[in-house]
């Protein structure tokens, strides 16, 4: 943990508050100017739309993985399999492949588009290429499963305690009360647990943007990725990552508390 | 547990983009053993940019072990060259070349020992990032032209200001390097494209505003495949991308634009810690061997400035409109020098600004 998490983090934030050379490269002069730099309009705006975007995809993954992830809880063991083998598969495939394999079906003259035409149904291809909207159902598809594993763990715990539910319904709560009143709250460890596992690969992702997005989504991860590469400015883009991670450990502060304490403090 | 899985995964990602940083900067020179050949030679260049044969004949040829690392960009060689990582010899383009001899990090090579130099054609020698030729030598070239696919398109594109066309409205696609396409903009209004003035590059900034809703992808990677598959009828993309588009579908021709090309070089250099100069010397030496030399264009599809070679190279890449521009590109194409961060910083916030807007 030292060498692979605690020593690089830390050289990070220590180049973070160097200065750049005169042409590129490290010079080691204190500075702070690395992080005033990120209150500029163009930086501020990045990390804005990067906080918003993986908002989005989270509540998307929520929406989307509760209902699947209750339908797997819930189905009979055979089905059971089944369901859960269908979104481990894709975890072993790389993310990458499958975001190729997504440009090819969604391009101008991709799958969709050739079908939708042979079919007549549209005269022009369509426009999903390379768009925000393609970048967010990349990074929905790529993250899905992430949510919905942690919620089936939680959600199949609430339902190997069936009596908490007869409970309910002996206490006169409909299917819908006992849902929202028992297993719903039940649940908050798993919907925490899922929406920090989607979040913070989001707020960081940057192949996504760049290959659905066409290069003109520029999030966060992209921005650093820029100053680490091409601008050549390592302590801008170290300032920039120590102001996401800072962050992640925030999120992750205040999402622990929901994390695993409710199975605990009912058991009390 | 899943925390601490999740932050040796972030832990993983990081170290992989920092372990390059940790060192020190390089060590001086070491003693140079002069004409003895080392028995193993540390080489770097661009990733996929070297046929592995052609460094498996050098071995065989001299005995030598080659131990061949990759890089993505340049900014990533300086950084590792900083950090410490000893090259015996690489590649590195032009306005590199410049920054790291402003640096100090670059040796003169000695050319009695790489007498292959005199195949290296007049017009490649001497060029403005390396003016008297003494730290550096071409390794391919190329330009930055527009790429039309005739096919698809049937208005006249004569210069960068036809893609303001509005058959090209979201429909462009255009390597995501804030130096070659802020450079175009510079060029567009008559300034050099090495300007850092501010207000030359404001200049450039509004002339470059105009192409944004034209531009339906940045791709520096592989932007022959969105010409190929019908994402981008037009573009701004590197010779060498061009080159494997037109051979696929001769339709995607270039222009080269009378207000100004960029024509760029990678270059062969010996980093001043390298161990083993003479062994670097005979590898660039080799590397400029007619025959070798032509094994390498044929392999990677860019312009070959070792005129020698041409005998030896594939017909169709001798008639590829890209690999052969006409000649007033090659004597007056313009090339990157090495600007200062400030300038660079310009660029890019230009750049930035111009793909979010």
């Amino acid at each position: 943990m030292v060498f692979f998490f605690a020593i690089p983090n830390l050289y990070m934030l220590f180049i973070s508050f160097m200065q750049v050379g005169g042409y590129g490269g490290v010079v080691y002069h204190v500075t702070l100017s690395n992080y005033g730099l990120l209150f500029h309009w163009i930086e501020f705006k990045v990390i804005a739309d990067s906080l918003l975007f993986a908002l989005l995809v989270t509540l998307f993954c929520l929406g989307v993985g509760y209902p699947f992830a209750y339908i797997i809880a819930t189905a009979p063991p055979r089905k059971k399999i089944v369901l859960l083998f269908l979104v481990i598969v894709p975890f072993w495939t790389s993310s990458l492949i499958r975001t190729f394999a997504m440009m090819f079906l969604i391009g101008t003259e991709g799958f969709i588009n050739s079908v939708l035409l042979s079919l007549h149904l549209i005269h022009q291809p369509l426009d999903m290429l390379y768009t925000l909207g393609a970048t967010y159902v990349g990074q929905f598809y790529s993250m899905l499963p992430y949510m919905i594993l942690p919620l089936y763990a939680s959600l199949q715990g609430i339902m190997d305690h069936p009596e908490y539910m007869e409970a309910a319904r002996d206490l006169g709560a409909g299917a819908r009360k006992t849902f929202w009143r028992v297993v719903a709250p039940l649940s908050i460890p798993g919907i925490a647990t899922g929406s920090l596992l989607v979040f913070i690969p989001t707020l960081g992702t940057f192949f996504i943007p760049l290959l659905m997005g066409g290069g003109g989504v520029v999030l966060v991860g992209n921005f650093i990725e820029n100053q680490f590469l091409a601008a050549d400015n390592w302590p801008f883009g170290a300032a920039a990552s120590a102001l996401v991670i800072a962050i992640t450990l925030l999120l992750i502060g205040f999402g622990s508390r929901y994390m695993n304490n409710a199975f605990l403090e009912e058991g009390k | 547990m899943r925390l601490s899985m999740m932050s040796a995964a972030l832990g993983t990602v990081l170290l992989a983009t920092t372990l390059a940083g940790c060192g020190t900067s390089s060590t001086p020179s070491a003693a140079g053993n002069a004409h003895t050949i080392s028995p193993v030679l540390d080489v770097g260049n661009f990733a996929a940019y070297l046929p592995h044969e052609i460094l498996h004949q050098f071995e065989k040829k001299y005995h030598v072990h080659i131990n061949y690392s990759t890089y993505p960009s340049n900014a990533e060689l300086l950084a590792k060259m900083q950090a410490g990582q000893e090259f015996d010899v690489a590649v590195a383009s032009d306005y590199m070349v410049q920054t790291m001899t402003k640096m100090g990090l670059l040796d003169k090579l000695n050319f009695s020992d790489i007498p292959n130099f005199k195949n290296i054609a007049p017009a490649f020698r001497n060029l403005p990032f390396d003016p008297h030729s003494v730290y550096s030598i071409p390794y391919l070239w190329g330009t930055v032209p527009i790429a039309v696919n005739t096919h698809a398109v049937h208005v006249p594109v004569t210069g960068y200001k036809s893609l303001l066309n509005p058959v090209f409205k979201n429909n462009l696609v255009m390597v995501d390097s804030p130096r070659t396409l802020v450079g175009i903009a510079l060029m567009m209004n008559g300034h050099n494209l090495n300007d850092t003035q501010t207000s030359a590059l404001n200049q450039a900034a509004n002339t470059l505003d105009q192409f944004r809703p034209q531009v339906k992808v940045f791709n520096s990677n592989d932007p022959h495949v969105d010409l190929l598959n019908g994402e981008a009828t037009a573009g701004i993309v590197w010779s060498g991308e061009g080159a494997l588009a037109y051979s696929q579908d001769p339709w995607i021709v270039p222009v080269f634009p009378k207000s100004g090309v960029n024509r760029w070089f990678d270059n062969f250099i010996i980093p001043s810690s390298s161990k083993a100069r003479y062994t670097a010397e005979l590898f660039i030496n080799f590397l400029l061997t007619p025959k070798i030399s032509a094994e390498l264009e044929n392999a990677e599809e860019y312009s070959d400035p070792d005129t020698a070679a041409n005998p030896y190279i594939q017909k169709s890449l001798l008639t590829n409109p890209w690999l052969n521009p006409p000649q007033w590109v090659i004597t007056q194409g313009e090339v990157m020098k090495a600007i200062p961060a400030t300038g660079n910083e310009q660029f890019n916030n230009i750049w930035e600004k111009f793909k979010q807007s």
